[in-house]
């Protein structure tokens, strides 16, 4: 038998708790997440922890992946570039080898041979954003001269994703194109052409084509390279929104509420706070004291 | 029988009067939780012949049960003590669980991006602007957990001061109790004595000190807190709180010296505050040291690379000497934001700006953290501190409940039942017109002797 001022403080008490509880059941519904702070649950809140970082590097990643693609891509079409302009002097250089050229024609091929060194020296120096991808690190400086000769430099950069995968963005200009003045690659072989068509001997001329075609190798060789590259951008990309959408429901399950259990949940606490309130308006009305009275 | 029958009665219609006077009373504190339901002790009258000569009121006895009084003192002062833990230490939460993306783990990652994308392009100035940006988040970011948390002990440790006032204007009232309680058990008699409102009333001081301190108080009013004496008999000792810097002690000054104590000896609503402060300057040193670990291995990275102007050695954090918040270097220039490994490889070199990016899948950043990342140590930190509250807050529910009971138990002894008065009221009420009808009946007795006795 208790007194009726404990069970006014018991059913405030309880009252209270069934407030607190539909004020959860609310928020949750209303936020749709169930883990809000680390207390909710905290293995879950540390997990999420993890997982939200994850999302966050490979999001960036999936974004740089992106852009380094397309910088890339327009590398490729400027290596496109000079590989056609090679190929043209290949044709330049077998048509010069003709012993049966005239001198007019010979001066007008290795005019036609100048153009070609420009083409290539105009795709060599191609920048992106301002910088130049085959100067080696020097990337504010155009890589070629007008001449083919090298003015970068030999380093090279590279992006490196979340996951420790690294991909090079800015190239040794000298390892597709060559130089100049060195005698190397493209550049060394289209002046080395330029300067037997301006010699007007034929067999000279002809000297320049496996120089020629051991320059086209070398920019095929860089060329391909290059597009691994995309292909590794692609897939670091593909593979960081992939990831991406498994971490997000992973975190979903660990995080969001679950919606049908708590209007179910809501519904109890509520009809337990109208019971309680119920109970409470009762308190006080003593039955004795009624019948007394 | 050797009394006439109206002086008998007379003790009838007395104690009747006595136990109405009690029910009055019960009825009057019935809204009173610290009230025991009073009751007469009644006993036969006896003669000079060893007969019945009528009734007496022999004391007041207030329903009690002593064992579950103490046992209240200890729920209420573990209730307290985790009310105030958790209450607190939510408010410490709030500080580690701010918004989706903004929390400091997010903050730190947000850095280690920025550094990547610096990587692909380490002359772009808007990037390097995007590094300086994340940095300074991450600071800011810093500088708000430990404001707040700083700002939340502060405030928890100033409440404290009028706490231990109440605690020692409670001590000296439970000493004047005693001393009054003692001369009311010495007169005696039953109710004028008041001696059962002044144990009420010791009761209830007593759950006051055992609600703000975790106080025990035995059956003769001796109040201990970690077995230490605050009241001994009548006399009461000073309790006196220290605060120095994040921290607070406790001690009781006794005649032969100062008495320490442990903050673990501390219960109730004090020993709460001071555990939950406790937990939360700890919570701050590891999110200091989380936070210091990231920025010095950033520091040390970017110290030996270079930047666009070609400098080197150039801090990106201040990291304060003895820990805690970091701000970004405000000598810092974009250009000096150091990308490059090598002087040679400025300014298309974004090596070194890989290099701490690579940070974000180093173990040991943090010391305290050997085999985690900086989001793990993050992960780590912040769960272990949810953990803590969660605890807090399931045993503050379960002391509640606890509580609860061993009030219901409490009240079904020592509560007064409105129902149970109104019964006895009736019944005593009777009585009282009873032994006034036989009064009424020795009157007309002795009134018909009179007339007709010749």
């Amino acid at each position: 038998m208790g007194s009726d001022i404990f069970f006014a403080n018991s059913v405030a008490q309880d009252l209270n708790n069934v407030f607190d509880n539909i004020q959860n059941i609310e928020r949750q519904m209303a936020t749709g997440v169930a883990v809000n702070q680390p207390s909710d649950n905290p293995a879950a809140w540390g997990e999420a922890q993890i997982l939200a970082v994850d999302q966050s590097a490979l999001s960036n990643d999936g974004t740089l992946a992106g852009n380094a693609l397309n910088r890339l891509e327009a590398a490729g079409s400027a290596l496109q570039q000079a590989s056609q302009a090679l190929d043209q002097a290949i044709s330049v250089a077998t048509e010069g080898s003709n012993g049966t050229l005239s001198a007019t024609d010979t001066s007008s091929l290795a005019t036609t041979a100048q153009g070609l060194l420009a083409q290539i020296v105009n795709a060599a120096n191609f920048q992106y954003d301002g910088v130049s991808e085959f100067a080696g690190t020097a990337s504010g400086t155009p890589a070629y001269n007008s001449s083919g000769d090298y003015q970068g430099n030999s380093g090279s950069n590279a992006v490196t994703f979340s996951d420790g995968t690294s991909v090079t963005l800015a190239f040794d200009g000298t390892q597709a194109f060559g130089d100049a003045a060195s005698n190397t690659g493209a550049m060394g072989a289209l002046s080395a052409l330029v300067a037997a068509l301006n010699s007007g001997s034929p067999s000279t001329v002809a000297g320049t084509l496996p120089q020629l075609q051991s320059a086209l190798t070398l920019l095929s060789n860089f060329t391909a390279a290059v597009g691994g590259s995309q292909q590794l951008l692609q897939s670091v990309q593909t593979q960081a929104s992939a990831t991406n959408t498994q971490l997000q429901s992973s975190e979903s399950t660990l995080v969001d509420a679950n919606l049908a259990a708590d209007a179910t949940a809501l519904s109890l606490a509520q009809l337990q706070q109208e019971a309680l309130t119920s109970l409470a308006s009762s308190i006080g009305k003593s039955s004795l004291v009624n019948v007394l009275a | 029988m050797s009394g006439d029958i109206i002086s008998i009665a007379q003790t009838g219609v007395d104690a009747a009067q006595e136990a109405l006077a009690t029910i009055s009373s019960n009825i009057a504190n019935a809204s009173d939780a610290n009230y025991s339901t009073e009751s007469v002790n009644l006993a036969p009258l006896v003669g000079a012949a060893g007969a019945s000569d009528g009734v007496q009121v022999t004391g007041i006895q207030a329903a009690r049960l002593p064992f579950i009084n103490s046992q209240i003192n200890e729920a209420q002062s573990q209730e307290s003590y985790n009310t105030s833990y958790a209450q607190l230490a939510q408010i410490g939460e709030s500080f580690l669980s701010a918004q989706s993306g903004q929390d400091l783990g997010a903050t730190i990652q947000n850095v280690f991006n920025a550094f990547t994308n610096l990587s692909a392009s380490p002359e772009d100035m808007s990037v390097r602007q995007s590094v300086l940006s994340a940095a300074q988040s991450f600071a800011q970011q810093s500088q708000t957990i430990d404001n707040g948390l700083a700002q939340t002990e502060s405030n928890a440790l100033a409440g404290l001061p009028s706490v231990i006032g109440q605690v020692n204007d409670l001590a000296g009232q439970m000493a004047q109790l005693n001393t009054r309680i003692q001369s009311a058990e010495a007169a005696g008699g039953p109710a004028s004595s008041g001696a059962p409102a002044l144990v009420d009333e010791r009761n209830a001081t007593a759950l006051q000190l055992a609600n703000l301190v975790g106080a025990s108080t035995d059956s003769n009013g001796n109040v201990t807190i970690g077995g230490m004496p605050l009241v001994s008999g009548s006399q009461a000792f000073a309790l006196e709180l220290s605060v120095s810097g994040t921290g607070a002690t406790l001690q009781i000054k006794l005649p032969q010296g100062d008495l320490a104590l442990q903050n673990s000896q501390a219960g109730g609503q004090v020993g709460g505050t001071i555990a939950a402060v406790s937990a939360i300057s700890q919570a701050m040193a590891q999110v200091n040291d989380l936070v210091d670990g990231v920025a010095n291995a950033i520091n040390q990275k970017q110290q030996t690379g270079y930047g666009l102007d070609g400098s080197t050695g150039n801090p990106l954090f201040v990291i304060p000497s003895g820990g805690g918040p970091i701000q970004v270097s405000s000598s810092l220039t974009l250009d000096q934001i150091a990308a490059a490994q090598t002087a040679a490889g400025v300014p298309g070199d974004g090596s070194n700006a890989a290099a701490i990016a690579g940070l974000q899948n180093s173990n040991g950043l943090d010391a305290q953290f050997p085999d985690s990342t900086a989001a793990q140590a993050w992960s780590q930190l912040s769960a272990t501190f949810g953990a803590q509250v969660q605890n807090a807050t399931q045993q503050q529910s379960q002391a509640q409940d606890l509580l609860q009971s061993l009030q219901q138990l409490q009240s079904s002894v020592s509560g007064v039942s409105l129902n149970q008065q109104l019964t006895m009221l009736l019944q005593y009420q009777n009585a009282l017109e009873a032994s006034g009808r036989a009064i009424s009946v020795g009157l007309n007795l002795t009134q018909f002797l009179l007339t007709n006795l010749p």
